[in-house]
């Protein structure tokens, strides 16, 4: 929205690669791959021309949702630090949190797969997201209820309330 | 969007077949300890009947210490604890006792169908431990445990005496039984309000006189608590006060002993 504030010392955009389990290439700015806290610990030993990350564990489906997690955080960020400067009133937090909670309202193997490599790429404001989502989706629910919405077998345990 | 999809190694219909489901036991040990930190103890009640694997994680000690410590921090002291631990020790023997005599019993009647069936049922005789902190937590919000703590006096709420307190989940509220007080029978209130309730600040049997051992160090303005009672029969109570002055002082009804 507002990419024309300064242009004038805006320097040319870095930009790293990630490649997905299936092969696929996304080359995204370096501020963005830096919202994994795996790739900012490494990312000062590699030079310059080789920064390309193989993520072994994360498709190219999930990537693209990381990726866009990652840069809607990066805007926003930035947007709200902008608006802060300038003392003038926004509502960019709230609106921030509204987009995370349509963001993670997918269907239960999704948000499996973004708990899990938002855990494998150590992005923590996500994996808090995606964690609160399968302990909210618990809420309510009965024993039978869980097992249907997180694929889980019925072991036929016993009551343990039936013991005494 | 920023980033461009170039290049593309494998073909996309090979991960076709790459549709296995993810299960939630599937995932990192931490993510699912957080989750199951974020659960409140009923759902953590409700999760431990979906299977054996979340039912052993959701029994944990570690999980239910944060539950009890906030629900039940307050009004529970050292007294409770040594009487949780001693009536659970005894279930426990107890229950031992009977569960080897029903498997003796059954060892000489049905030895080998009995173990082949537990083995095809997967069924077990594990129940919930009768020394975790989960049953524990139960047992007090269930109304099963009656809990030694301190009740404020209605009348006079800056004074408060020991009784034995049990929990009513549906009111939200206590019951509340007094020791003998002189030679009235034991009292037994209703509806006594969590702010009435206390854990008691030291470990001290009603009828016993504390030693306190900094009376030397009292200061006009201190905030103290002494022990009242009618005469011997009587249980002490705890008065709350300021303290005024250190002299001796003679107005009637006005200081009362330190100790």
């Amino acid at each position: 929205m507002k990419d024309s504030f300064n242009p004038s010392i805006e320097p040319p955009k870095k930009t790293v690669t990630l490649v997905s389990s299936d092969g696929y290439d996304f080359e995204v700015e370096e501020e963005v791959a830096l919202e994994s806290q795996v790739i900012k610990d490494g990312f000062e030993d590699k030079a310059v021309d080789d920064r390309e990350y193989l993520l072994f564990n994360v498709h190219s489906d999930t990537l693209e949702l990381i990726i866009k997690y990652c840069e809607k955080h990066v805007s926003s960020r930035k947007s709200i630090s902008a608006a802060a400067a300038s003392s003038s009133s926004s509502n960019g937090e709230e609106a921030l949190k509204e987009w995370d909670e349509h963001f993670i309202s997918v269907d239960t193997n999704t948000l499996y797969d973004i708990l899990m490599a938002a855990d494998y790429l150590n992005i923590k404001s996500l994996l808090d997201l995606a964690i609160q989502k399968v302990a909210d989706t618990i809420h309510g629910r009965s024993p039978e209820q869980i097992r249907k919405k997180f694929n889980i077998e019925n072991d036929s345990i016993i009551d343990p309330w039936a013991s005494e | 969007m920023v980033f461009i999809k170039k290049k593309f190694l494998k073909s996309k219909v090979e991960n076709v077949e790459d549709t296995n489901e993810t299960y939630l036991l599937d995932l990192p040990e931490l993510a699912l300890e957080c989750i199951l930190e974020r659960l409140q103890p009923i759902e953590l009640c409700k999760v431990a009947e979906v299977c054996k694997p979340l039912r052993d994680r959701c029994w944990s000690d570690y999980l239910w210490e944060r539950h009890m410590k906030k629900k039940w921090g307050g009004v529970i002291g050292q007294a409770a604890c040594r009487e949780w631990k001693w009536q659970s020790s005894m279930r426990k023997d107890f229950h031992q006792k009977k569960k080897k005599n029903l498997l003796k019993s059954l060892s000489v009647v049905c030895s080998t169908s009995w173990t082949r069936a537990k083995a095809k049922n997967g069924l077990t005789l594990k129940s919930l431990p009768m020394d975790s902190i989960m049953s524990w937590y139960l047992c007090l919000e269930g109304g099963k445990f009656w809990f030694p703590a301190q009740n404020g006096h209605v009348g006079f709420m800056l004074s408060c005496y020991d009784a034995e307190l049990c929990y009513d989940c549906f009111t939200d509220t206590f019951q509340a039984r007094y020791p003998p007080h002189g030679p009235r029978a034991p009292v037994i209130e209703q509806f006594v309000h969590w702010d009435r309730i206390r854990a008691p600040p030291i470990d001290n049997p009603a009828h016993n006189l504390h030693a306190s051992d900094c009376l030397d160090k009292l200061h006009p303005g201190d905030h103290v608590e002494i022990q009242w009672r009618r005469n011997k029969e009587f249980p002490y109570g705890w008065w709350y006060g300021v303290v005024g002055h250190l002299e001796t002082c003679d107005k009637i009804g006005k200081s009362l002993p330190l100790s």
